[in-house]
């Protein structure tokens, strides 16, 4: 977190969908005809040397399992995208910004990722591989719906924009189902960012729009971008509701969960999120001195099963996550 | 017993809640109680949207597709996506599907979508023909004001950049305007 920290944005995700004309979508594809579409794109890109030099190409079927599964935690691919792994490609920019995943359920989806409140941003990098992929290939495109995609609920502007924000302040005001159900009503989801099912592991929530045929490209990002700014209010006067209520209850949960993180010798992935979370609106709220977001984040991005093995270069079961994940944030903690 | 909801159908499906420590209990046809359910929180990560198309394909369409030989044997001749896998998977096969299913997927993108006329970004490529006709129309519009305001030199350039966008259109739509 560069600017402005302590706010419970987290970051902005752009996300287009794109297929090129005369191909049949992915799940209608063989796989020789989804190599054919890889090929396609990484042609462009090798061929150009300013893209050339900032990507990453990764055909899928290349690369170790563990390595899938580690980009799919740290949000740089989807689980969708490991179905059918053969047929995929993922390329990624040096800085992790951009991810341009192939054959997933388009044949194209361009990622953008910024850390903040960017949505703006997101989608002028998004928007500029859109344009240079776009100048090389021709893209299914009808005059009345727009972008075809093989879902209808992405036809159109094939645009998706989420921004994931921690909002442990309106969950435990037990206010999040009714502003879930608002937004709803005006064309926006909610959903957790981590975790499966709606457990929203350690207080992350990902809101994105839904609709996206009969609304411009900018009207979606507005939408959305409105909404956040009216969460982002809405959480911190809920906060500001918490500490004046019984600043010393806060104090005291956020001091033991930051005295389990810091001492712990067994950590499950549940009970970690619940934990850093709860250090996470330490931070925030100015409680908490001794760590800041940046770290805590960083620490969120490395604990599930995939990116713990790799860290510690072997495979481990269970239990032993647990342990060396324990062992892991203790370590980082205390450094 | 009739939805609770849209007071249109009939309700087969019944939720029960605990809010606030009271029990809320209603009564949903299929339609309603997707929309109640899984549109409000797909907790899934986004994993389900497939089901959602398809079991929202269901809710309108119901099983009158299955056996009714003719309306079953709907099949894309570009990808060979048969109406009854789109129905399963919630997929179109390719850009030609939309065309195929298109009777199908009206209601179905009315009720996902809301509207039906995309107004986002054009490609350059494939809308460029598209482009030019907007251009066009903006450029017609500015000739209207200058001739309103008298202002001849500067119409007289503008009739000259409309005429060779148009020439840069299809030649059948050059000969109608003349
Ligand atoms: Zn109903
Ligand atoms: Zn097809």
């Amino acid at each position: 977190m560069n600017q402005n920290s302590h706010s419970p944005v987290v970051t902005s995700r752009i996300r287009l969908a794109r297929n090129i004309k005369n191909f049949s979508f992915p799940m209608m594809l063989s796989e020789e005809k989804s190599n054919e579409v890889i090929q396609e794109v990484v042609k462009i890109f090798q061929h150009d040397d300013s893209f050339k030099n900032n990507f990453d190409i990764n055909i899928l079927k290349e690369i170790d399992p563990l390595i899938q599964q580690e980009l799919v935690e740290k949000h740089l691919m989807s689980a969708n995208l490991l179905n059918d792994f053969r047929k995929g490609a993922l390329l990624i920019s040096k800085d992790k910004k951009i991810s341009i995943m192939v054959n997933e359920e388009d044949h194209i989806r361009i990622q953008c990722i910024e850390k903040g409140l960017e949505i703006d941003k997101a989608y002028g990098a998004a928007n500029e591989i859109d344009d240079f992929l776009e100048d090389k290939l021709e893209y299914a495109f009808d005059e009345k719906l727009g972008f075809l995609t093989s879902c209808v609920t992405n036809v159109g502007t094939g645009l998706r924009a989420s921004v994931m924000m921690h909002l442990p302040a309106l969950r435990v005001a037990g206010e999040l189902k009714k502003i879930i159900q608002t937004l709803s009503k005006i064309g926006l989801t909610v959903r957790g960012a981590y975790g499966e099912g709606s457990e929203a592991l350690g207080n992350m929530f990902q809101i994105s729009n839904q609709v996206t045929l009969g609304v411009s490209d900018k009207e979606i990002m507005d939408a959305v971008q409105n909404i956040i700014k009216q969460l982002i209010e809405k959480e911190e006067k809920a906060r500001s509701f918490l500490l004046n209520n019984d600043r010393l209850l806060i104090e005291d949960k956020i001091y033991r969960s930051f005295g389990i993180l810091t001492h712990a010798r067994i950590l499950n992935y549940q009970e970690s999120m619940m934990l850093l979370s709860d250090a996470i609106l330490g931070v925030d709220l100015g409680i908490l001195t001794e760590v800041n977001n940046t770290t805590l984040h960083y620490i969120i991005n490395s604990i599930q099963p995939a990116s713990l093995q790799l860290i510690f270069e072997k495979n481990l079961d269970e239990r032993e996550r647990d342990i060396k994940r324990a062992e892991y944030i203790v370590d980082l903690l205390n450094t | 017993m009739i939805c609770e909801k849209c007071k249109l159908n009939n309700a087969r499906i019944h939720i029960v809640k605990i809010l606030k420590g009271k029990k809320i209990s209603m009564n949903l046809c299929e339609q309603c109680a997707l929309l109640y359910e899984n549109i409000i929180i797909d907790p899934s990560g986004g994993k389900n949207i497939n089901n959602f198309v398809s079991n929202l394909f269901e809710a309108i369409h119901g099983n009158k597709t299955v056996g009714t030989s003719g309306v079953n044997s709907i099949k894309c001749e570009k990808c060979g996506l048969t109406l009854d896998g789109f129905r399963k998977s919630g997929r179109l096969g390719c850009s030609h599907c939309y065309e195929v299913f298109k009777e199908n997927l009206d209601s179905v993108l009315e009720k996902v979508q809301g509207k039906n006329v995309h107004i986002g970004k054009i490609p350059q490529r494939s809308g460029g023909e598209l482009k030019t006709k907007n251009e066009i129309l903006c450029l017609k519009k500015e000739l209207r004001d200058r001739i309103k305001k008298e202002e001849f030199e500067e119409a007289a350039l503008l009739r000259d950049k409309i005429k060779v966008l148009e020439k840069s259109l299809a030649g059948g739509e050059m000969n109608e305007s003349k």
